[in-house]
């Protein structure tokens, strides 16, 4: 009996060898198989945010490119306009006004003596065949009777048409001129 | 000592006798079962050193790919601190842009645009005095209207007199004669004077028309 018992027993033990190693691949297999998944995941969740890193940095160069334009650009028309010397300038070389829109001040400072004049061109006749946006409705005026330790307000009101003009001041005592960009919109 | 049990029905000691000692049958061949639980266990064993060996390889493939995710959490929260710094950037940025674009806007919408067939690719050129020249384009579609574009700087048109700063050196040259697929070069040369100008083109068929603001710093 022993005899026969021992192979049995030999076999059963063999089988329960086999059931468990193959649970236990089975188990690996599953957790593989989760982790294939998890990684499949996490690599397209990687590929998404490269993306939109890539595109967020060509967004921040864009953005920093144009600013840098813009700045550059306002530089070069306030280094253009808006002053004739430390005692001969404007607040501002340039004024944006709404078309149709209220009238904007600014400050001129003059220090030195002698009377400041303004025109604004094409007041005078001047041929404007050639100014494709002239604005030429556009209006000003000074607010100020006379320069009070040495400032004067000077105002300008938009008419109608959109376009830009150029106010000119100029003192007639030592001929400093200045312009002013007006760009009406 | 063994009992085994004739053909004909009879126990004896397989040990004592060779046959049955009475009928003298010969004993049957033992059980073919008695094989099959070695076969059994043969066939468990290759099994489970099959699944072992399985289980083995799956188990390095699992370390593998838990390294790798394990990198790639990590190049995940690099990439998504990277993404909130440059959003963070980006938002603080983005106001600052958004006044830019309006500024250059503002110079389009007045000068360097007559139409949409009419216009040139910048409403400013920024010059060097004494520098190099910088070339810009126009583009120009007649729409079957013709006409010819020459461009005249505003100095030779109105009253100099009355304007500050103005640069009348300041020189301007086509690229060609002919237009390229509707556009053209326009190279302009600065003088040694600082200041500005205003270059305007028109279309002497339909007088559409547009100005480029030139400074020269």
């Amino acid at each position: 009996m022993d005899q026969i018992k021992f192979p049995w027993i030999a076999a059963a033990l063999a089988i329960i060898a086999a059931i468990a190693c193959f649970c236990n691949m089975n188990k690996t297999q599953t957790q593989l198989s989760a982790a294939r998944e998890k990684l499949s995941i996490a690599v397209d969740l990687l590929d998404d945010k490269d993306k939109k890193l890539h595109n967020a940095a060509d967004s921040l160069d864009y953005n920093e490119k144009l600013e840098a334009t813009a700045k550059f650009m306002l530089e070069a028309v306030h280094d253009t306009f808006g002053r004739a010397s430390d005692s001969f300038y404007s607040e501002s070389g340039i004024l944006l006004l709404q078309v149709g829109g209220k009238p904007e001040k600014f400050v001129v400072h003059s220090t030195v003596k002698g009377n400041v004049y303004f025109k604004l061109l094409g007041d005078d006749g001047n041929d404007l065949q050639y100014k494709t946006r002239w604005s030429r409705d556009t209006k000003g005026r000074w607010l100020s009777t006379q320069f009070k330790n040495g400032l004067a307000d000077f105002q300008v009101t938009p008419g109608n048409s959109r376009g830009y003009n150029i106010i000119h001041f100029s003192n007639d005592a030592n001929k400093e001129t200045f312009d002013v960009l007006v760009i009406v919109l | 000592m063994a009992q085994i049990r004739c053909p004909n029905g009879h126990f004896y000691n397989n040990e004592l006798y060779d046959k049955c000692p009475y009928c003298k049958t010969v004993p049957l061949d033992p059980p073919s079962d008695s094989k099959m639980p070695w076969l059994v266990t043969g066939v468990a064993a290759l099994i489970a050193v099959f699944c072992f060996v399985q289980t083995g390889n799956a188990q390095k493939e699992l370390d593998q790919i838990n390294r790798s995710l394990s990198e790639t959490h990590q190049q995940l929260d690099d990439a998504t601190d990277k993404l909130s710094e440059v959003s963070k950037r980006i938002d603080d940025k983005n106001e600052s842009a958004d006044i830019a674009g309006k500024i250059i806007n503002l110079f389009r919408a007045t000068y360097g645009h007559g139409s949409d067939s009419f216009y040139a690719d910048t409403p400013m050129v920024i010059l060097k005095a004494g520098g190099e020249a910088r070339k810009f384009t126009v583009y120009f579609n007649p729409n079957g209207k013709g006409g010819t574009v020459q461009p005249v700087t505003i100095d030779r048109a109105i009253d100099a007199r009355c304007l500050s700063k103005w640069c009348s050196d300041i020189s301007c040259q086509w690229s060609s004669e002919a237009w390229s697929d509707h556009k053209k070069d326009f190279f302009v040369t600065p003088g040694k004077t600082r200041g500005y100008n205003i270059i305007h083109f028109m279309n002497d068929a339909d007088n559409n028309s547009f100005d480029v603001l030139i400074i020269v710093k």
